[in-house]
């Protein structure tokens, strides 16, 4: 019972993202829509990313070259794989879509699963590098994964793949931030989670406190990975249906930490907020046309200089409000 | 009975520099032993090499019969070695109570699904441990200190949770590198006590670095002098005070008489 009641709150948050999918699917604007999906994968990508470069301090420049793993191995599985089967099969038509559904969300944890073992073993030999030397090691990988599909003919090579299908709905990329968040949130506030910020606060008293170091680090990089597939499987299965590598190239990757570092380095809360607020606001910011990225930059540099630790610094939201007057 | 820590003639080298030199240390279950000795004298060396941060060129260290001079630090300290440093190393960022929340790790049960899901009897074992980390810092007289940030706590204190983090982690062995160091009197005389109690409530075997003479003839029956990587004396307070080559190793050598 319970364990029940724990789990209470991302039952409930799973249950209105899928009452707000039936609600929006036909009554939102196409555009709005599309910017809700683009804001879910986005907390998904920060708030793993903060995992390995917030909370573990593990500076990590190849997250985007995670999600495209993901991206691709789920594109792949599902536009190569199942949707051939199932038309050979010749499913009965009124259980096709469910059949699609859940297929394709299989394909999108096989992508995640695959930028996990990525993750693995990239993670063991970098780890042990410290700060600009893994940032640079990480930007290697991200390059790498994004020339070796440029190449891979098999994927479209440089002119991307299309006809993906479109299943990425509002429900399920809002299902998978919420699951982000919490698996995240609790390993983090766990007893042995604890180990990972004492990693990132001093390296070497965790070890003389017991920590196996390079355990926890390898842990937050595989499991950082896997959210970053999975968030890569979602975003090609969205509406365009259409994936190239340049949406994995290092600009993406920056992008995120960005996100991670304006919400503050470790809150996750903070990363949540901060990865809403930066996808938002390029499309909020249309209306300056030409000067739109202009306007962001400043916007940016202004946030940066007047809360230099990031929105939140290193706590979470509610610590805020337990410091206001009562 | 083997010793609970037994160092052989181990030797540290950084390139050309011998930093410790032959050492050999025997410490009993239960003893109270200070390691002193002039700047540079490798003091502090002699500490990493027990908690597995240099290996040793020459030499061998055995803690309860075991050698550890190959194994990484979390393993040395798994095994009931725990350490403050000299410079302290606390978790910054991190509240008095979650510095020691982390040393919870090895007693902290592997599961995780308990973790993910916060199952009942997941959530019962990390009170649990929450409850001992809550008493833990009481023991140290930290409770009131558990919710701040232990960048933010006064210096006495900050240098009591090193102890306090170090003791969560369960060690029979607990190494002090200065531990007075920047006290002042009434923070020392407190030291004192706490050394007491480390050892006569917890049953530790301490090994303390410390260059307050005061602190070390009152608190420790038995004394190691380091120059240059060298033993250069062993034995009780009275004798170390009275032996030549400790005094001239911190004064320089007697000016002759004539």
């Amino acid at each position: 019972m319970r364990t029940l009641r724990n789990n209470l709150g991302l039952l409930a948050f799973i249950g209105l993202a899928g009452l707000l999918e039936l609600v929006f699917r036909h009554e939102l604007d196409p555009y709005y829509y599309k910017i809700l999906v683009d804001v879910g994968i986005a907390v998904t990508l920060a708030v793993s990313l903060n995992l390995i470069n917030g909370i573990t301090g593990q500076f990590s420049l190849g997250h985007a070259g995670f999600m495209g793993i993901g991206a691709y191995v789920a594109a792949s599985l599902s536009t190569l794989g199942i949707v051939p089967a199932l038309a050979r099969a010749g499913c009965p038509p009124a259980l096709e879509g469910l059949v699609l559904a859940l297929s394709v969300g299989v394909a999108v944890v096989v992508g995640g699963v695959c930028a996990a073992l990525a993750g693995l073993a990239v993670g063991v030999p970098t780890l042990r590098l410290k700060g600009d030397y893994l940032a640079i090691a990480t930007l290697g990988f991200g390059e790498i994964i994004r020339t070796i599909i440029l190449n891979t003919e098999a994927v479209g090579g440089p002119r991307g793949m299309s006809g993906i299908q479109p299943l990425s709905s509002f429900f399920w990329v809002w299902a998978w931030a919420g699951i982000c968040v919490v698996v995240i949130w609790r390993l983090a506030h766990s007893v042995k989670g604890r180990a990972f910020y004492a990693i990132r606060e001093d390296e070497f008293a965790a070890a003389a406190t017991g920590v196996d170091t390079t355990r926890y680090k390898v842990i937050a990089f595989v499991l950082g990975s896997f959210f970053a597939g999975v968030a890569g499987g979602l975003l090609a299965h969205s509406a365009t249906g259409y994936i190239n590598p340049s949406q994995f190239d290092t600009l993406k990757s920056i992008e995120i930490v960005v996100m991670v570092v304006l919400g503050g380095l470790g809150s996750i809360s903070g990363t949540v907020i901060a990865a809403v607020v930066l996808t938002v606001l390029p499309e909020a910011l249309r209306g300056f046309a030409d000067y739109r990225m202009v306007a962001y930059s400043l916007l940016l540099i202004l946030i940066m200089l007047t809360r230099p630790r990031g929105l939140m610094g290193a706590r979470e939201a509610f610590h805020v409000w337990k410091r206001l007057p009562q | 009975m083997s010793p609970l820590l037994e160092i052989e003639s181990a030797t540290v080298e950084f390139g050309g520099l011998r930093a410790v030199d032959a050492l050999d240390l025997r410490l009993e279950e239960g003893e109270v032993v200070a390691l002193i000795g002039p700047n540079g004298a490798g003091k502090t060396t002699v500490f990493n090499a027990i908690t597995g941060v240099y290996p040793l060129s020459r030499g061998a260290i055995r803690f309860a019969g075991k050698p550890i001079h190959n194994l990484p630090t979390w393993r040395t300290n798994r095994l009931g070695i725990a350490r403050t440093f000299q410079n302290i190393r606390l978790f910054r960022n991190l509240t008095a109570f979650d510095n020691v929340i982390v040393a919870f790790n090895r007693r902290a049960r592997r599961d995780v699904g308990g973790t993910l899901f916060r199952t009942a009897a997941a959530e019962a074992r990390r009170r649990e441990i929450f409850k001992q980390a809550g008493e833990l810092l009481d023991w140290l007289g930290l409770a009131d200190a558990a919710e701040t940030c232990s960048a933010d706590l006064p210096y006495g204190k900050q240098r009591r949770l090193e102890i306090a983090r170090a003791l969560a982690t369960k060690p029979r062995l607990l190494l002090l590198d200065e531990p007075a160091a920047g006290m002042n009197a009434a923070e020392k005389a407190d030291l004192a006590i706490l050394l007491d109690r480390l050892r006569g409530e917890l049953g530790l075997t301490l090994l303390i670095i410390e260059h307050d003479m005061k602190m070390v003839m009152a608190n420790c029956p038995r004394i190691v002098v380091l120059d240059h990587g060298q033993k250069i004396a062993e034995g009780a307070p009275v004798e170390i005070q009275r032996n030549s080559d400790v005094i001239e190793a911190y004064l320089g050598e007697k000016p002759k008489e004539n």
